[in-house]
């Protein structure tokens, strides 16, 4: 029989004490921090913040570049999320055929652009398509293809679908990753079944593969939506820290950073920040709140 | 019950402890030191110490890892019981400056000497506590400067006209060009011909059609755009900022248009700056004119062109008078050892016999109004990398150097006009849409800004 009484001794605090001594000052204060500085106007020195109110955030609701760098964010993470799941699926399915001989060097060719950091790949990217001597336009003008370089990082939508690219090149291998995992967890007896009832391989996929893997692309779409709501290296490389052109590439955490360490405008830059930490919560609990209604569902 | 008690009780304790820490943090700067006119240990007068009688150790901060270990060696071979710790970053992301910035919030880190650049200096000079202020007791630098030419002393002033920084370089600009292309597309290499031939838009404009047309579009004028701007921003008459508006000089829309030229005619090379193309470029056989102010003869050409710097492929011409770039010192508001650190700035500054030295071994332009005389009349003082007497090149400039011109926004100024000058020469706005577009960015940039 299980004791009812629970004991009551308080050393279980020691044990958790570090923890809380480490958040408190890595995460909790930070935050309140940059809460309070944001109700400031603060170029970063050694003068005191001066309080201003509510008006860095009233700035913050009719700051045209701040909307610009959410719908910015917004645009490259789809143009970059929606390839990278199809090419994951797709390609963990492939690669999760029994048949099929070579698969351990697909999986880690396709992961290898992962590995590298997103600076490095930005600044790469940058020589790539930098005009008029990048790579790219040497390429295309060697083949005939275009007479002229072509400003690639001018154009509105060459810029943010070279970002998107960048970031689904470096993104995909690791959602196939995550996706065979997946596909692995599936009961054989599913596909065995399957097979005797004489499903196709479309059919399989569509009826079996997929429903089984609802929870793993959820997942894949929730870490996603923080990550990219998050981005900053490779569009700050590229760009040369500007967003150019006309900030179209300018998302918010560069918004931040520029307004902040750029521009010494501690209050504001900290404004950006919270509006950053709610924008991010809201789309995070929407998330949660899909997942935990598919558990239930499930 | 009585857990959930003490559990609330501590919860509550620890948000109560975190937002007074918070509010202390950000409080904190009241506690610190205000920017002191006068130094927390008056250093001695130093006038009757030998270089010998210094002692102790300085540590120094800087950006360039070209010059500034060089600075301190100078300064040690002269005090032999001094050691000068040099520590180099960068500023490539703005990390140089963002880390003076940090450590004068801090207060505490900072070293006894820093350095700064022409496009941040003023930034620094008026930041409290970064720069101590050496026209006060006991440093009094007016009664030293009287040498120096006067636009770099200006720029080392705060707005309220007190100096807090010292430069050793004056930096005038010409157009460096490359002598066999110039001969052989336009004829001449002379480098009064070549001044004429680029002194105003329209023949500048003549001058690199001409060159696309008999080199049969294979060599370009200009390297890239960019180069005329340090031209341009640098001949302007009025500050980008003054009584806290911006002012947009006419010079600047004049560079727009022959950009614009430029780049339509395919006249220039469309290169960026300090990008390593456009380092590469100053060895090619493509591009035959770089924007090249004193310093840029060897930090730019002689260190990209390779061994055909020594043979002086390259000539100077003066065509507008412009001036950019310089490196400025100061001694540290927190430095506890002023009294040297003040010794290095002095020395660095203002000692004639190390700036002559420092001119010859480096070749660089220095502010010392008696040694530009020497140097200019010196017949065997004949820079490698251009044949020419670099003080004779650019010495006649230096009077028409204005150094009201420069503000702390300047910098700000230069990233926002050259990005979207890009977007704009690449066809995509408008001349309107470009301004426009920049004095968004700039209100965004700088808040407090007037801009009509």
């Amino acid at each position: 029989m299980i004791s009812k009484k629970i004991r009551k001794d308080h050393n279980g605090y020691i044990f958790i004490t570090p923890f809380f001594i480490i958040l408190s000052i890595f995460v909790i204060y930070p935050i309140l921090y940059s809460i309070a500085i944001s109700f400031t106007k603060w170029d970063g020195s050694i003068i005191p913040p001066e309080f201003n109110g509510i008006n860095n955030y009233k700035k913050l609701v009719n700051d045209a570049f701040f909307r610009r760098s959410i719908r910015n964010t917004w645009i490259m993470w789809l143009g970059c999320i929606i390839p990278q799941m199809i090419f994951g699926l797709g390609l963990a399915v492939f690669l999760s055929e029994r048949k099929l001989k070579g698969k351990s060097f697909f999986r880690w060719v396709y992961y290898l652009p992962n590995l590298v950091t997103m600076a490095s790949v930005g600044a790469l990217v940058f020589f790539l398509m930098n005009w008029p001597a990048g790579s790219v336009n040497r390429m295309l003008m060697t083949f005939g293809i275009i007479d002229e370089p072509y400003n690639f990082l001018e154009n509105v939508f060459a810029a943010r679908a070279t970002i998107s690219i960048t970031l689904w090149w470096m993104w995909f291998g690791y959602s196939m990753i995550i996706f065979m995992a997946g596909i692995k967890a599936i009961p054989e007896e599913y596909f065995e079944a399957a097979r005797v009832d004489g499903a196709s391989k479309w059919q399989v996929f569509w009826n079996i593969t997929l429903p089984c893997l609802k929870p793993i692309i959820l997942y894949q779409v929730v870490t996603s939506v923080i990550g990219g709501l998050t981005m900053f290296d490779v569009p700050y490389v590229l760009t040369q820290a500007r967003g150019n052109p006309q900030a179209t590439t300018l998302t918010m955490v560069m918004y931040l950073y520029n307004t902040t360490f750029a521009n010494y405008n501690f209050g504001y830059g900290a404004t950006i920040g919270v509006g950053l930490f709610v924008i991010v919560m809201i789309f995070v609990a929407i998330a949660f709140r899909l997942i935990n209604k598919n558990s239930a569902h499930d | 019950m009585k857990r959930m008690h003490l559990m609330r009780t501590i919860t509550l304790l620890l948000c109560a402890i975190l937002i007074m820490l918070s509010f202390t943090a950000c409080s904190k700067p009241v506690e610190s030191p205000a920017p002191a006119e006068t130094p927390q240990e008056e250093p001695q007068e130093a006038t009757e110490k030998t270089p010998e009688d210094f002692t102790g150790t300085l540590t120094f901060w800087h950006f360039n890892n070209d010059e500034g270990p060089k600075l301190a060696e100078a300064f040690m071979a002269k005090y032999p019981n001094v050691v000068v710790e040099t520590q180099i970053t960068a500023d490539t992301d703005l990390a140089y400056q963002n880390k003076i910035t940090s450590a004068i919030r801090a207060g505490s880190g900072m070293p006894d000497v820093f350095a700064a650049e022409n496009a941040f200096v003023k930034r620094f000079v008026n930041l409290p506590g970064g720069y101590a202020n050496i026209s006060a007791a006991p440093y009094h630098a007016e009664t030293l400067v009287g040498r120096n030419i006067p636009y770099t002393v200006d720029i080392g002033k705060d707005n309220s006209g007190n100096i807090k920084a010292l430069s050793w370089q004056a930096c005038p600009g010409g157009v460096g060009y490359k002598r066999d292309l110039a001969l052989e597309y336009l004829g001449t290499d002379n480098p009064d011909e070549i001044a004429a031939m680029l002194s105003t838009p329209e023949k500048i404009l003549e001058t690199a059609r001409n060159l696309k047309q008999a080199s049969n579009g294979k060599v370009k004028l200009f390297v890239g755009t960019e180069d005329l701007y340090k031209i341009y921003v640098g001949s302007r008459t009025q500050p980008w900022v003054k009584d806290n508006k911006l002012m947009i000089d006419p010079k600047m829309m004049e560079f727009v248009d022959i950009a614009k030229t430029l780049r339509e005619e395919g006249l220039e090379g469309g290169i960026r700056q300090w990008t390593p193309a456009w380092s590469a470029a100053v060895a090619d056989d493509e591009h035959v004119a770089y924007a090249i102010p004193t310093w840029a003869i060897q930090w730019v050409v002689a260190v990209n062109a390779g061994d055909e710097a020594e043979a002086g492929r390259w000539g100077i011409a003066t065509p507008i008078p412009y001036y950019e770039g310089g490196t400025w010192a100061g001694v540290s508001e927190q430095s506890q050892n002023k009294e040297l650190a003040w010794e290095f700035v002095k020395f660095l500054a203002t000692d004639a016999d190390h700036l002559r030295d420092w001119a010859k071994a480096t070749g660089d332009f220095v502010n010392h109004l008696d040694i530009v005389d020497e140097l200019m009349n010196d017949s065997d003082f004949v820079n490698k990398t251009v044949d020419q007497n670099t003080y004779q090149v650019y010495g006649p400039m230096v009077d028409k150097i204005d150094g009201g011109l420069i503000t702390q926004y300047d910098d700000q100024m230069r990233v926002a006009f050259l990005n979207i000058m890009q977007t704009y020469l690449a066809g995509n706005i408008n001349k309107e849409e470009f301004l426009q577009e920049f004095k968004d960015q700039i209100q965004a940039d700088i808040t407090d800004l007037i801009i009509e």
